[in-house]
């Protein structure tokens, strides 16, 4: 088997390592790019939701590259995400003619025996192996998260603007050829220490911004115009609410016990929105809140062009952006926007955020 | 004066109004109806919607104002599941929370039973309870006027799968209601049972275009977002076919033919009953009504495309509606595409 799986942020490298361990050639796909977003949405119905089309544009340059069977998860809604695959997988045969096949992960809470039973055909090597692989694969995305998350911190600080982003970038790639757990470990120490080394302006105040919204383009740079990148170099402290590690153990592993995540956002979001509308609809109301009682500056959601959920959330901000007087600029992601246009408004909105802080300060002073 | 309660109509009171309308009457509320949806309505749900709604979800934020300063209450029911295998879309989750942050003016308090069947067979029941207990009914009315409206609600439904568009439905019902000597419950439903035995099936020339129109109810049925759809194919001389006339029990029997099903409830019940037309070999081409950025239809549609492709390659026509579709422009691509199906089967038969 050739396996290509979903690209989203920096998960790759652990499900890369996670299927080489388990015994299997990767054709990972290249960085989404216009290219991918073009090819995913020539094929995707026209109000298919961004991640959905750039995936779909992923499948296709990995098949191109040889692959022949894709590995997904799946979902049980209320919104689209876990029909995906059963959609893509009839395009992609019963349109395009590939003769792909498609591995889909259910939540295992309803399904242990369905898991079992594909993880019995995928994995080619003996029982200490496989858990040897998942526990590196946990391993390493642990590490992108904090790596990541430290340089949410720093970027806004650094003297020189890009050295994060440069530091950042080659911390993956080591991390990406790590072949132990210990290796991941050791690397990762030494790759933080270098961040923290990077020549800051300790004298900065800056504004803080939490970033919320769909999963897939809260962590995916490419569809979101490099939201957290650009806010950073704008010298604002971007807070992002989603990171992959939290979210599996919140969402995949609790749910798999039946166990509620996320209890304090959802409760927060009570008042406004008690119901669950899927994605991440109600974690963005949510989370707004936590956001203004922790004194943020402002919140900035982002969302793919008719994603149901935070359609929800939107029409619903307004009201707890004014009883908590806490700006949030939504973002609506679709195929036609562009880094230019999204930097103009991030920029806008800095602005408003620091005039509003000065005026904040001048009150209380 | 007795307490007015307000009904919007839109989305699910195309399903459920006779039921729900029975229910608050036989609790002694006044029942008021907004008017059919207008420009103004719409206008108003624009202005109180985000531009990234769907149009039913405007219109329905529209009739809310439409009813404010009329009454007491306005229902709007949270309609979480109602079969158990799926949800609503998630706009119906949270319709009463987009209502309560974003229509303008002084909405009067809203009544939003939540209805999800997954917890429990008596859920609903008890939900509705809870709304009798608001409006201080006691409970022992609550609970004949529950059955009551069960009873009303099947002979609804079966009306509509008989062939008989809503609105027509409804005004059966209602005269079928007022007529009655005795409402008492086994009197309904005995009456019930010898109407429905005299109701005709539908109509089936093979002659005439058998056309399957495919959507949601609110969509298909409001005349002022359909842009006049039905009548202007029945003026066209096809015969049309909704989701809505294929018994429930026929629905589920293709439930087995979807991998895994739909989470949405009215997305599935539009993939089985064409899954039904087509096993029946019951029409000649398949027309879906959708709205624009319709997230659901995004995958129903291409689920359609596929399978009709697969089915013979049956001709299918998406229209998609927003707040800019025309009546002449709609009626400009229907009459194409029944021009064709009239052709291939004249092609066919000859
Ligand atoms: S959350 Fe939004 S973007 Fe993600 S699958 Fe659901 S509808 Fe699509
Ligand atoms: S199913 Fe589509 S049309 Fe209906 S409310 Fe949801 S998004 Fe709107």
């Amino acid at each position: 088997m050739k396996i290509t799986f979903p690209r989203m942020g920096t998960s790759w490298i652990g499900l890369k390592a996670l299927f080489e361990g388990l015994g299997h050639e990767t054709v990972l796909p290249p960085p989404p790019s216009k290219h991918t977003l073009d090819l995913g949405t020539k094929y995707a119905p026209e109000f298919a939701c961004l991640p959905f089309k750039v995936l779909l544009g992923s499948y296709l340059e990995a098949l191109e590259m040889g692959a022949d069977t894709i590995v997904s998860s799946g979902g049980v809604g209320p919104c689209r995400a876990g029909y995906y695959t059963q959609l893509q997988k009839r395009i992609l045969r019963e349109q395009l003619s590939y003769d792909v096949r498609v591995i889909t992960f259910e939540p295992l809470n309803r399904n242990w025996r369905g898991t079992y039973l594909i993880l019995k055909d995928l994995v080619e090597v003996g029982f200490g192996d496989f858990l040897g692989a998942l526990w590196l694969t946990w391993q390493k995305l642990l590490a992108l998260d904090a790596l990541e998350k430290e340089s949410h911190r720093i970027r806004p600080l650094e003297r020189h603007i890009g050295t994060t982003s440069r530091v950042v970038k080659d911390a993956f790639a080591d991390i990406d050829a790590a072949q132990s757990v210990d290796e991941v470990r050791a690397r990762t120490a030494v790759r933080l220490e270098e961040l923290r080394a990077i020549p800051q302006d300790l004298a900065r105040e800056p504004l803080r911004v939490g970033v919320i919204g769909e999963i897939y383009v809260v962590l995916e740079p490419f569809v979101n115009q490099d939201v957290v990148e650009t806010l950073g170099h704008m010298g604002v402290y971007v807070h992002r609410s989603i990171f992959l590690t939290d979210w599996t153990k919140d969402n995949a592993i609790l749910d798999a016990f039946r166990i509620p995540g996320e209890m304090n956002i959802k409760r927060a979001a009570q008042p406004y929105l008690p119901e669950m509308v899927g994605g991440h609809g109600q974690n963005s109301i949510g989370e707004t809140i936590l956001y203004a009682k922790r004194g943020f500056d402002g919140v900035v959601q982002l969302a793919p062009f008719t994603c149901i959920p935070e359609i929800v959330a939107k029409s619903i901000i307004p009201k707890v952006s004014e009883d908590y007087n806490l700006p949030v600029l939504t973002l609506m992601l679709d195929e036609q926007t562009g880094k230019a246009g999204v930097s103009t408004r991030l920029e806008a909105f800095v602005d408003l955020l620091t005039m509003r802080r000065q005026r904040l300060r001048g009150e209380t002073a | 004066m007795a307490t007015r309660i307000g009904i919007p109509r839109a989305l699910a009171y195309y399903s459920f109004y006779p039921q729900w309308r029975t229910y608050l009457e036989e609790l002694g509320m006044e029942v008021i109806l907004s008017p059919p949806t207008t420009k103004d309505i719409l206008d108003m749900g624009i202005r109180d919607t985000v531009t990234d709604a769907c149009i039913p979800i405007k219109v329905f934020h529209g009739h809310v104002a439409a009813l404010i300063g009329e009454v007491d209450w306005i229902l709007i029911p949270r309609l979480v599941s109602i079969d158990g295998d799926a949800t609503f879309c998630p706009k119906f989750l949270g319709l009463p929370d987009m209502i309560e942050a974003s229509v303008q003016g002084a909405i009067p308090p809203l009544l939003t039973p939540r209805i999800d069947i997954r917890d429990g067979r008596f859920a609903p029941l008890r939900a509705w309870l809870q709304v009798a207990k608001i409006l201080s009914v006691p409970r022992y009315r609550a609970l004949v006027a529950y059955q009551k409206a069960t009873q009303v609600g099947a002979y609804y439904e079966s009306l509509l799968t008989h062939g008989i568009l809503p609105e027509d439905a409804m005004a059966m019902v209602n005269k079928w209601w007022s007529s009655l000597q005795d409402n008492s419950l086994l009197a309904l439903a005995k009456a019930k049972n010898s109407l429905l035995r005299t109701a005709n099936s539908i109509e089936s020339s093979t002659q005439r275009v058998r056309l399957a129109v495919v959507g949601y109810p609110y969509a298909i049925y409001d005349d002022y977002i359909s842009c006049n759809l039905l009548a202007s194919l029945r003026r066209l001389g096809v015969t049309v076919i909704t989701p809505d006339m294929v018994p429930s029990k026929s629905r589920k029997a293709q439930a087995k033919r979807q991998p895994k099903y739909l989470f949405w409830h009215y997305s599935n019940q539009v993939i089985r009953a064409t899954y039904h037309f087509f096993q029946e070999q019951m029409v000649d081409g398949v027309i879906h009504v959708t709205a624009f950025a319709c997230g659901p239809d995004a995958m129903v549609g291409k689920l359609l495309e596929l399978d009709c492709r697969k089915n013979n390659r049956m001709p299918f026509l998406s229209l998609c509606l927003d707040e800019h579709t025309g009546v002449a422009g709609v009626m400009t691509r229907i009459e194409a595409f029944v021009d064709m199906l009239v052709r291939r089967k004249e092609a066919q038969t000859s």
